[in-house]
């Protein structure tokens, strides 16, 4: 038995891992900490068996846990992680990573020394399609991958996310890492050119609402990225996870949240629709139980959370500078940028 | 009676000399082709006329309009001709191969009294049309992301010079200027323009490229152009993404009018793919119209030579920063 805490409900994410945790088997959800005292009370009612802290520090001192779920806003993962490998809790880190390659370093580093896995939380490696994916173009059928046209739109998540301090940046840094994990993950190369022009049109706030990102990887493919917050609120669904492939033998399209299911309800007269099936985070959230009860590496460790955060930070670097960006980015690069 | 001549009896050639079957007030009178039964085959459902000559033509009083369909390369030195003799001038698109004849074409055109409309034909696309209204009404209220694709398999026109990267352009510069002389028609200037494409790996019959581009007004836009999809296949599909709203689009889920070829009996490439629209009126009718309002109307027309330029600048851009692996940026 895994007996597993959540730092934050502060991510949006928050709540679907807490809810998978009480549909597996081997694990235990003993307790959760939140300093927001209403969203703290309402999570109790909505998660009565965990005790609820009003401090994370509190919880890792006291609460039985043998893991940690890290979803805070963006800026607080590194020091909740760092806390927490030093208390020897196992860690699963929601994305992006943190928000330097510093922090970033520096907690992988410390989770190696004291022990504890950490993984990234990139859910949409486990969709079906991209396991498929994964298949499909290691057999070749594609031939030479030549170009890759992808999208990850959303809504605007508002709050903390428009915030750059707590963010660490807006729509790049919400939405680039998620593809840029996919492609590293099907393909089995990094990236090493970054090129992103952005724009805040659609909002009243100060990060970047629509984000267009151009990607090289080594020896091609080049790769588009859309990481807008360009859903309306008016909008069927929350936004996509899209990946077009071109290849010289076959072309591939990956949709990783279709269209199942066209909804019309008069109560809001309005358009919605639901993608069916697999829940993701229950798959990730099996992974990373699996790796720490047979002490195995996480499927996804902090260095890919290191290198999709990279390509974010790039991306920002690019717009100030109009020119494209090489990867890697050196730690001290990263500074003088900043 | 507007007595008209289509140069060039190619994939263009055969679909203008179709629509002049539309457009009461005007008549074939001519069609010219280096390849005379090719000719004689778009002129004889309109009773025209054919040669491989251009000087009858030319010399006809009857012809007051030319519709200029041959291949990219094939542009100022028949400008001139008609410039010299005349006429109304209907070229298709895109304005030229390169910037220099581009702007000899514009400065060939200077004062020119005659009406000459580039063929952008996009713009008579009703969802694009319509889309430029509700964008303009403040339906979606301002623009932030834009996102236009255009996707077909490899067009084998007439004589494969779309193989030919130098004379076409690729698939980077012969689709990428409809949506680009589009998008600047309804979005403004573009400033600045980042590209990856195929162009160095020179792919005989296909081709690919996305780009990047910032706006004047500060938007961004995706642009996608695609020789790569499976033979026969075409579609276009675009989002304009706002601050009070969106708008989609995507051909494949708009057609009326669907058929569905189930045996392939042989093995010759397919040619160009016109998407099967069901329609009273087709875009391309409704761009000749235009074209001949305003011959007899004295209006200029929509797409003047400086849009076809604009366009051209944008799309020769990309190939540019294809090259370099640069951003440019568009005076």
């Amino acid at each position: 038995m895994i007996r597993i805490a959540l730092l934050s409900f502060e991510h949006v994410h928050a709540c679907g891992y807490a809810e998978v945790l009480g549909q597996l088997q081997n694990v235990k959800f003993t307790a959760f900490a939140d300093d927001n005292p209403k969203r703290r009370r309402a999570m109790a009612r909505r998660f009565p068996k965990p005790k609820a802290y009003a401090s994370w520090r509190r919880l890792l001192a006291e609460a039985p846990c043998d893991a940690v779920i890290i979803t805070s806003a963006n800026a607080r993962h590194y020091e909740m992680g760092i806390a927490a490998a030093k208390a020897g809790k196992h860690i699963l880190c929601e994305k992006p990573i943190t928000t330097t390659l510093e922090d970033a370093r520096d907690l992988i580093d410390t989770c190696a020394a004291h022990n504890v896995k950490l993984q990234v939380a990139f859910p949409v490696r486990y969709c079906a399609a991209i396991q498929q994916a994964r298949n499909v173009i290691a057999s070749g059928e594609l031939g030479e991958i030549l170009a890759i046209n992808t999208t990850n739109h959303g809504t605007m998540p508002g709050g903390w996310f428009a915030n750059k301090k707590l963010a660490g940046g807006g729509a790049i840094m919400d939405h680039t890492v998620h593809v840029v994990d996919l492609l590293r993950y099907l393909l089995g190369k990094e990236f090493t050119r970054v090129y992103s022009e952005s724009t805040t049109k659609l909002y009243p706030i100060k990060v970047e609402d629509c984000a267009l990102l151009m990607l090289e990887m080594a020896d091609g493919p080049f790769v588009s990225l859309d990481a807008s917050w360009s859903r309306p609120p008016s909008y069927k669904t929350w936004g996509n996870v899209v990946l077009e492939f071109k290849g010289t033998k076959s072309n591939l399209s990956l949709d990783c949240f279709p269209t199942t299911l066209n909804i019309y309800q008069n109560k809001t007269m309005r358009h919605t629709t639901l993608s069916g099936g697999d829940n993701f985070d229950r798959e990730m959230m099996a992974a990373f139980v699996d790796a720490i009860i047979n002490n195995r590496k996480p499927d996804i460790t902090g260095e890919d959370g290191y290198k999709a955060l990279e390509v974010a930070l790039a991306a920002y670097q690019a717009i100030k500078r109009r020119q494209p960006v090489s990867l890697p980015l050196g730690l001290g690069q990263v500074r003088a940028a900043n | 009676m507007l007595g008209c001549a289509i140069i060039g009896a190619g994939f263009m050639g055969e679909i203008h000399a179709a629509s002049m079957h539309h457009i009461p007030s005007a008549q074939l009178k001519w069609v010219v082709d280096k390849n005379p039964d090719r000719a004689k085959e778009l002129a004889q459902p309109n009773n025209a006329r054919y040669t491989d000559r251009i000087d009858p033509v030319l010399n006809d009083p009857d012809v007051v309009a030319v519709i200029h369909c041959l291949p990219t390369i094939f542009r100022l030195d028949f400008l001139k001709q008609y410039v010299s003799a005349e006429k109304h001038i209907f070229c298709e698109k895109p304005l030229a191969r390169t910037l220099t004849e581009a702007r000899a074409i514009k400065r060939l055109l200077q004062g020119y009294k005659k009406v000459f409309m580039v063929g952008h034909v996009v713009r008579f696309f009703w969802e694009y049309e319509q889309t430029r209204q509700l964008v303009r009404s403040n339906a979606i209220g301002t623009p932030g992301i834009v996102r236009f694709s255009r996707c077909g398999g490899f067009p084998r026109g007439g004589t494969d010079w779309y193989g030919d990267y130098e004379a076409s352009g690729g698939a980077a510069l012969d689709l990428s200027v409809h949506d680009f002389d589009y998008m600047l028609w309804t979005f403004g200037p573009i400033k600045r323009i980042f590209a990856k494409g195929l162009a160095k790996t020179q792919l005989r019959h296909g081709d690919y490229m996305l780009a990047i581009l910032k706006f004047a007004n500060g938007m961004i836009a995706h642009s996608e152009v695609s020789w790569a999809e499976p033979l026969g296949s075409f579609f276009t599909r675009f989002e304009v993404c706002g601050s009070k709203g969106m708008i989609e689009f995507d051909s494949r889920k708009a057609s009326s009018f669907t058929l569905t070829e189930k045996a392939v009996g042989d093995d010759t490439l397919p040619g160009l793919v016109v998407p099967q629209r069901a329609e009273l009126e087709s875009p391309f009718v409704r761009e000749l119209k235009h074209f001949i309002q305003c011959i007899e109307q004295k209006k200029k027309p929509l797409i003047t030579v400086d849009a076809g330029l604009r366009a051209l600048t944008a799309s020769l851009g990309c190939l540019e920063s294809i090259q370099t692996g640069r951003p440019v940026n568009i005076k």
